[in-house]
């Protein structure tokens, strides 16, 4: 059984991943708090020397830890999603351990919503859309959307430097907004960036079950939607992710507003 | 007369700013220590409370200062690269200075030389590359050279994400190397593709100071004409009229 090292695992992402594959891996905590159940290894990813100790013998490391802070709360940011990023990096490097999977986030390219036609989608100003829209590719400039944003490309470029010079292969999944709710609360401008449980769950248990063989790997992961405007293609085609869920009501919510452009 | 406030001005590149730039624009160096002649305010840029006074009437500034070094100096490099960059595009804010030009470099994509014909071109494998080189394009995914690399990448970040969050324009310019004695290094075949002179440098950030923008967020290739020069010359043209006058193979 393969030995997963997972940060995080207190947050929603990690009791996703925990009911879906708990089963099928040994799976053990990297975490401030104890994870009653798992075996864990209490430590701030802040600090090195203090978690290096938790990657020996690990075959796979979930990296899901990082502060979702606003702008206001710089020090937090830099300590757990720069610092600790890096960190758990450089632990996995040292304990030679082979592979990341990586929680980075949608919002890296959320401001594309500043600049039409993304603006109307977000707005939901769907007739002045035009058809098809531009989707935004994953290899397009980022376009973050907050300092936590700002936080998560820094993530993916130590994830990119690290496959290329220490041959650590990293599985960046961009992942959009998952809620306990489990569905889109603030419309229209969510549809475009929900992800429901069971979409993220599956991200997560193929980047297990079904790594690419390429060294670096960049993926958004979302639901579906009417107005989605990240590309999806890519990750169905690295990793097979293929998402199952609906954001929202779109048929509802779009006849209330007229005629939906049909997306082909 | 444009107030410009530049950091790291004790460095090389801040030296040919002091000295080519300095009848252009009222110039005044945030730095660890006295920059002779130029009016200092002396901090660290870890410290934003320490930084702040300095940024105070500026029109623009020139982010220069960076902790350059091997993969081991993760703290200096945390500290100076990545928090200090925060610092410096948040005191900026907070005083409403108008434009920021950021020192990055070309680190930030220099790893495209573990594919060709990439690594040809930079070891110097000439009869292995095609003539002219491929262009690496500011639209291209990074692929960091080294730890260095990945906090350029930072700063580009948070410069794109101030542009659009807080409406302060930057020119980001990706800057070669510029060595003290101006001269591509012998035997350095890389100096051939990423090689920057003072008189270039200069006028990068100078056009990078005054261009009229179009656009609120822009990134420019900072090297000379270099005849394998992987840049993108002609956005670097376009985007602020930054046209390079010399090149690194004058001196072979």
């Amino acid at each position: 059984m393969q030995k997963v090292l997972v940060t995080g695992m207190s947050g929603l992402l990690g009791s996703l991943l925990r009911e879906r594959v708990g089963d099928r891996y040994d799976l053990r905590a990297l975490n401030r708090g104890d994870i009653p159940g798992v075996p864990t290894y209490r430590a701030d990813v802040g600090d090195l020397d203090a978690i290096a100790p938790a990657f020996e013998g690990i075959d796979v490391v979930v990296h899901l830890a990082g502060s979702m802070a606003t702008d206001d709360y710089w020090p937090e940011l830099l300590n757990t999603n720069i610092a600790g990023l890096y960190n758990v990096y450089e632990a996995a490097r040292l304990a030679g351990v082979p592979r990341i999977v990586f929680a980075s986030s949608t919002s890296n390219v959320s401001n594309y919503r500043t600049e039409e036609p993304w603006k109307a989608i977000v707005e939901g100003r769907y007739h002045d859309v035009p058809v098809p829209w531009p989707i935004v590719g994953i290899d397009w400039p980022v376009r973050p959307a907050s300092l936590y944003a700002c936080t998560k490309v820094w993530g993916e470029a130590i994830a990119r430097y690290y496959a290329d010079a220490h041959g650590i292969a990293s599985i960046c999944l961009r992942i959009g907004m998952v809620n306990v709710e489990d569905r889109a609360l603030n419309v229209p401008k969510d549809y475009a960036s929900w992800c429901s449980q069971e979409d993220c769950a599956q991200a997560l248990e193929l980047s297990l079950d079904n790594p690419p063989k390429e060294k670096f790997t960049v993926l958004h992961v979302l639901s579906r939607s009417n107005w989605g405007f990240r590309d999806l293609g890519h990750g169905k085609k690295v990793l097979g992710f293929d998402p199952i869920s609906e954001a929202g009501d779109p048929a509802l919510s779009l006849v209330r507003r007229g005629t939906p452009p049909s997306r082909s | 007369m444009k107030k410009v406030l530049v950091t790291g001005m004790s460095g090389i590149i801040g030296t040919v700013v002091k000295e080519r730039l300095g009848n252009l624009y009222e110039l005044s160096a945030l730095n660890r220590r006295d920059v002779p002649g130029v009016p200092t305010t002396r901090a660290d840029l870890a410290d934003l409370e320490a930084i702040l006074p300095a940024f105070e009437g500026v029109d623009a500034v020139v982010h220069l200062a960076c902790h350059i070094g091997a993969d081991d100096e993760w703290d200096g490099m945390l500290s100076t690269n990545i928090a200090g960059t925060y610092n410096v595009y948040e005191a900026a804010r907070l005083a409403g200075v108008k434009r920021v030009v950021y020192g990055s470099a070309v680190g930030v994509v220099m790893l495209y030389q573990k594919e060709e014909p990439f690594g040809a071109i930079i070891d110097g494998r000439y009869d292995e590359a095609p003539y002219p080189p491929p262009t690496i394009t500011r639209n291209w995914p990074v692929r960091p050279f080294n730890l260095y690399g990945c906090t350029k990448v930072w700063g580009e970040t948070v410069a794109r994400y101030y542009a659009d969050a807080h409406s302060i324009p930057s020119v980001v310019l990706r800057i070669g190397r510029v060595p003290d004695d101006d001269r591509p290094g012998p035997g350095r075949d890389r100096d051939f593709v990423t090689w920057c002179s003072h008189r270039d440098i200069a006028q990068a950030i100078q056009r990078g100071l005054d261009a009229p923008l179009k656009e609120s967020f822009v990134v420019v290739d900072a090297t000379s004409q270099n005849k394998w020069g992987l840049w993108d010359y002609a956005y670097a043209k376009e985007a602020i009229g930054y046209v390079p006058q010399d090149s690194a193979d004058d001196y072979r």
